[in-house]
């Protein structure tokens, strides 16, 4: 998808999302896992990614684990149980979104 | 294909060049980098430093963006220690504070020489060295999680500034000292809830 902006503002929901499924993911996991799902439609870039991961462990939603993997430190992050609960609710919030969206674009799709 | 410890380092040494400063960051920059050089040895069966060559060239840009060269300002910060300040038990303390200026005449205690604005004043330099040394002396490595609550301590510089200054010889109302009071004891709490967690995560680091 090359207009990255249609993303941006759902970018924290799909974090949280894929946290919810997997437990626990690294950045490099995370962006890999986005272009898998979307068969490369979707690339999260490195300077979305971060920043928002950052922002959501400073907001008490995700929590962090470091680990030795391979020679080197490895950041995890997971939802944190407040993240669980705001997680359901920014996703019935995406899916509304969603509904409308579609409901402007192709109106005779909708019910 | 795995990297060797001397591959890790290289990448280290390179993002250190490229002036990534805070350990934690660069901590998570060079995983970043490296499981995507792997990744790139495996499917295009290249070594290592033509691996890291291409893939630099491409997201270098990408990479540094996550790059932070100080702490600065953060709204993000600023915005989590007003949610703090709004906390039911520290509107007590703020309340507490006040009435406890209010039947206290605490300009009494200190000279014309030594006023409490300039007590304050102290207080808040303190704060500043506090900082220098604990940064510089104790943790020896630069984090950014724990250097960008300081930049809190600007904040409450210019708000001194501005409230409290040196320069007007008028007593400062009971409200500002209040105010001033609620905000160094709130940021001390603050503080150390943050170090004490900052603590925990930094022990992972080793």
């Amino acid at each position: 998808m090359k207009n990255s902006q249609l993303y941006k503002g759902s970018l924290n929901t799909i974090i949280m999302k894929l946290l919810e499924e997997q437990g626990r993911m690294y950045g490099y996991e995370i962006t890999q896992k986005v272009k898998e799902i979307t068969k490369g439609e979707l690339n999260i870039t490195e300077g979305a990614l971060y920043p928002a991961l950052h922002k959501l462990e400073a907001d008490g939603l995700l929590d962090v684990e470091v680990e030795k993997v391979d020679n080197r430190l490895r950041k995890y992050y997971k939802l944190t149980e407040k993240g669980t609960t705001e997680n359901v609710n920014r996703l019935a919030e995406l899916e509304e979104f969603i509904k409308n969206i579609q409901t402007i674009v192709n109106p005779k799709l909708s019910y | 294909m795995k990297l060797t410890a001397e591959n890790i380092q290289f990448i280290d040494s390179y993002l250190k060049n490229s002036n990534v400063i805070y350990y934690d960051i660069r901590m998570e920059m060079l995983d970043h980098v490296a499981t995507a050089v792997e990744q790139k040895m495996e499917a295009e069966n290249i070594d290592f430093y033509e691996a890291f060559k291409s893939y630099m060239v491409v997201n270098k840009r990408e990479i540094l963006k996550g790059n932070k060269l100080w702490p600065g300002f953060s709204k993000d910060i600023l915005l989590n220690f007003l949610k703090f300040l709004l906390q039911p038990i520290m509107i007590l303390i703020g309340v507490s504070i006040y009435v406890f200026y209010k039947n206290v005449e605490v300009a009494n205690y200190f000279s014309e020489s030594f006023t409490f604005k300039d007590f304050l004043f102290v207080i808040l330099i303190s704060l500043a060295i506090f900082k220098i040394v604990y940064f510089r002396v104790v943790l020896k490595q630069r984090f950014y999680m724990i250097e960008k609550i300081f930049g809190l301590l600007n904040v409450f510089y210019y708000l001194q500034m501005f409230f409290l200054n040196q320069r007007n010889n008028e007593t400062p109302s009971v409200f500002t000292i209040t105010m001033f009071s609620y905000l160094l004891i709130a940021y001390l709490i603050y503080f150390t809830k943050q170090v004490y967690k900052f603590n925990t995560y930094k022990k992972q680091f080793v």
